[in-house]
C-alpha cells in the first residue's frame, strides 16, 4: 500500500513539474533597440522662407505675382543613398510619400552599411510597371495605397508623382484670388533628383534636413506667370510642355541644408 | 527490476501525455475555454472585404466577431440608445436608401431635427473622416455623439449605460461579445465592428471600373463616364468644355477622395455668404470655413436629398449647381473649381443626360437588400 502510495506520490511530482516548465511563459527577450547606422530624412516644406504647412498668408513669387499653397504632395521611388563609387542603397523598399501640407515629411530609415555616402537619389514618380499596376495591392498606410494617398487617378492614368495646388492673386489690388492646380503624372513626368549630400554611415543616426521651396517650383529656368498658365493635369499636349517646365524647374526647389 | 522499468515508462508517458495536453492550443472552434469562458467566433477580414477595395486599415483591438457583429447590429436598429426609446441609429440612416435619410433634416427626440443631411453610411472602413464638417477620426468615438445630441438621441451616458445593464436582451450578447456585461465601451465596439462590415462594392459603376469593361455601360453612360472623368478644358471660342472634372473630389473606385488635401474636403461652391462653417468651425481655421467632406458618390440615386443641408432634391439639380450655378465668390471655393478661371462649365443638355445617366450606374442593390446589414429584430 505504502509503495502504491508513493508511486502515486511520485508520479504527482513528475507531473506537476512537466506542468510547472512546459507551460512556463516564455520571457521576452531583452532586445537592443539602439538606433544605429542610421539617417533621418527631413523634407522641410518651405514658402519664401516660411513654413510651408503653416503659412496662411500669400506670398510674393518670380515675377511679382501673390500666391499662396493649399496642397504639396509627392510621390517617390528608388529613395536611396548613392556611395562614393556610384553604388545606390535603398533606403526601405524605396517608396515614400512626402505631403507637405499635412507634415508628413520625416522618414527614418536604419541599418544601413557603413560607409562614406556622396547623395540621396529618388525618383519623383513611379516605374512604369508599378504605376499602371493595381493600386489597391499595397497594404493600408503603404506609400501607394490609392485610398491613403489620393494620389491615383483610379483610371488608367496610374498615379499623380506631384500635386501642387494654391490661389494666386487676380491683381494686386483686391483680395480676389484664383485657383492654381498642377498634377504632374503619367510616365513621361518621371524626373529623377540627385541632392549631393557627404555623409558618414556608422553607428549613429543623424538628421539630413532636407529644405524644399516650393516658390522655385515656378522660378528657373522656366518662369511661370500663374494668371497666364494656372492649370496643368499633364493631358493635353501644352499642359505637357508646362508640367515638364515645371519639373525642371523642380531641380531648384530640393537642397540638403545641414546633417547633424 | 522489470518493476522499476515499467514505473519509469509508466512516468514518462505520462509525463507526455501530460505535456502535449496541458500546452495544447484551444480549439479555435471550441464555444467555452478550460474556465467556462465563451470565446467569441472571429472573422476573417479577408471574408468582408473585396480584393478590388484592398485590405483596410483596421483598429487592431477591435476584430470582427460574429457575436460582435451582430451585437453592434442589434445595437443600430435599437431605439434603446434614444433618451425616450424613440430614436435608433437606423431612423436616420435606412437601408434602403443606402443608409441615409429621405429628408433633408431628420427628426429626433422631442421632435426635433438635425441640422445637417443624414449621410449614407457604407465603406468607413476605408475612411479616416467621419461627419459632413470631418470631425471624427474614428467610428467608436462618433456613435457618441448623435446618441448624446440633444436633437437625435438626447441620451445621457450613465442612463444608457443603465438601460443596456438592464436590457435582459442583451446581457448574453455582450457576454458572449466581450466577456462582460453590458457597457459602453463595448457597445460603441460592437456598433463599430457592425459599420465597418458594410460595404459597397456592388454596382454596375463597380464591375465597370476601371473603364476595361465598357460593354456594361450603354452610349449614354459612356459618354457620362468621359463627362465624369474628363478634366475641363474650354474651348477659347465656344467655351465648351468636354469634361466637368467630377473625379478630382469623387474619383476611384469609392467614387470618393479620402485625401483632405486632394479633393476629400472642399468648399463647392454652393453659398456665397457661408451659412455653415463645416470643417473650418471644426478645426477653428478660416481658411477652410465652409469646408465639407466630399461624399462617395456610390449610390447617389437613393441618396437624395443632396449636400450637407440636403437643398438639392433632385440629381438634375445637383448637375445644374455644378454647370451653370457655381458661386465663385463663395469663401476658400476649392482651387480645382476656382481654377476654372471664373466660367461657368456649361454643360449642354446631353452631357447632363449622360451625366446623370453614368451616375445612375452606381446603384448597389446589394447593399440595400443584404440582409447581414438589416434590422435583426425583424424576422
Amino acid at each position: 500500500m505504502v509503495k502504491v502510495l508513493k508511486s502515486v506520490l511520485f508520479l504527482s511530482v513528475i507531473a506537476i513539474g512537466t506542468f510547472m516548465v512546459s507551460c512556463e511563459t516564455e520571457k521576452t527577450p531583452v532586445v537592443d533597440t539602439t538606433p544605429k547606422n542610421g539617417v533621418v530624412l527631413n523634407f522641410v516644406g518651405l514658402i519664401n522662407g516660411n513654413n510651408l504647412a503653416s503659412s496662411t498668408k500669400m506670398h510674393g513669387k518670380f515675377g511679382g505675382e501673390l500666391f499662396s499653397v493649399t496642397n504639396w504632395s509627392i510621390l517617390v521611388s528608388h529613395l536611396a543613398l548613392v556611395k562614393e563609387n556610384g553604388d545606390t542603397v535603398q533606403l526601405g523598399d524605396g517608396y515614400q510619400w512626402v505631403n507637405f501640407t499635412d507634415g508628413r515629411t520625416t522618414f527614418k530609415y536604419l541599418n544601413i552599411p557603413e560607409g562614406n555616402y556622396k547623395a540621396i537619389s529618388f525618383l519623383l514618380g513611379l516605374d512604369s510597371l508599378i504605376n499602371h499596376g493595381d493600386p489597391n495591392k499595397w497594404p493600408a498606410n503603404h506609400p501607394l495605397n490609392a485610398f491613403t494617398t489620393g494620389l491615383h487617378w483610379g483610371w488608367s492614368g496610374g498615379y499623380i508623382f506631384q500635386a501642387l495646388d494654391g490661389n494666386y492673386a487676380k491683381d494686386s489690388v483686391t483680395s480676389s484670388t484664383n485657383g492654381f492646380s498642377f498634377h504632374a503624372a503619367t510616365d513621361q513626368m518621371k524626373t529623377m533628383f540627385n541632392l549631393p549630400f557627404n555623409y558618414t554611415i556608422d553607428k549613429t543616426v543623424k538628421t539630413a534636413t532636407i529644405e524644399c521651396a516650393v516658390e522655385k517650383m515656378f522660378e528657373s529656368p522656366n518662369p511661370i506667370v500663374l494668371k497666364n498658365t494656372a492649370v496643368s493635369h499633364s493631358e493635353s499636349a501644352a499642359e505637357i510642355i508646362l508640367m515638364k517646365a515645371i519639373l525642371e524647374n523642380a531641380k531648384n526647389v530640393y537642397k540638403i541644408t545641414k546633417v547633424q | 527490476m522489470k518493476r522499476v522499468r515499467l514505473k519509469i515508462l509508466c512516468t514518462s508517458l505520462f509525463a507526455v501525455v501530460l505535456f502535449f495536453a496541458s500546452c495544447k492550443k484551444e480549439d479555435d472552434n471550441a464555444k467555452y475555454n478550460s474556465k467556462g469562458t465563451y470565446i467569441p467566433t472571429k472573422i476573417d477580414p479577408f471574408s468582408i472585404f473585396p480584393a478590388e477595395l484592398g485590405m483596410p486599415s483596421l483598429p487592431s483591438d477591435n476584430p470582427f466577431t460574429i457575436e460582435g457583429v451582430y451585437l453592434g447590429r442589434m445595437l443600430f436598429y435599437d431605439p434603446i440608445l434614444s433618451y425616450d426609446s424613440s430614436i435608433s441609429c437606423a431612423s436616420c440612416h435606412k437601408q434602403e436608401f443606402a443608409f441615409s435619410d429621405p429628408v433633408a433634416f431628420s427628426p429626433g427626440a422631442f421632435g426635433l431635427k438635425t441640422k445637417r443631411n443624414a449621410p449614407p453610411l457604407y465603406n468607413m472602413a476605408y475612411s479616416k473622416h467621419f461627419f459632413w464638417d470631418g470631425r471624427a477620426n474614428n467610428l467608436r468615438d462618433l456613435v457618441f455623439e448623435p446618441i448624446q445630441a440633444h436633437n437625435e438621441m438626447a441620451m445621457t451616458l450613465p442612463k444608457l449605460e443603465g438601460k443596456l445593464k438592464n436590457a435582459t436582451r442583451y446581457i448574453d450578447y455582450f457576454n458572449k461579445a466581450f466577456g462582460h456585461e453590458p457597457n459602453l465601451v463595448d457597445m460603441s465596439k460592437a456598433i463599430e465592428q457592425f459599420m465597418l462590415t458594410i460595404v459597397s462594392n456592388g454596382s454596375r459603376f463597380n464591375r465597370f471600373f476601371p473603364g476595361d469593361s465598357i460593354q456594361l455601360f450603354n452610349m449614354s453612360e459612356l459618354r457620362g463616364a468621359q463627362v465624369f472623368n474628363g478634366l475641363v478644358h474650354f474651348d477659347p471660342v465656344t467655351k465648351f468644355t468636354p469634361g466637368a472634372d467630377c473625379f478630382h473630389c469623387h474619383g476611384g473606385e469609392l467614387v470618393q477622395q479620402q485625401n483632405f488635401n486632394m479633393g476629400g474636403l472642399a468648399n463647392n461652391g454652393l453659398d456665397d455668404v457661408l451659412t455653415d462653417l463645416g470643417y473650418g468651425g471644426i478645426v477653428n481655421d478660416p481658411k477652410k470655413y465652409g469646408t465639407f467632406k466630399a461624399p462617395s458618390l456610390l449610390n447617389i440615386a437613393l441618396t437624395a436629398p443632396y449636400m450637407h443641408d440636403g437643398r438639392f432634391n433632385t440629381l438634375d439639380e445637383v448637375i445644374e449647381h455644378y454647370s451653370d450655378k457655381m458661386k465663385f465668390n463663395s469663401p476658400n471655393i476649392h482651387t480645382l473649381i476656382s481654377s476654372h478661371g471664373g466660367f461657368q462649365l456649361n454643360l449642354t443638355t446631353e452631357q447632363k443626360a449622360n451625366l446623370k445617366a453614368y451616375l445612375m450606374t452606381m446603384t448597389d442593390n446589394k447593399l440595400i437588400t443584404n440582409p447581414a446589414y438589416s434590422n435583426p429584430f425583424k424576422k
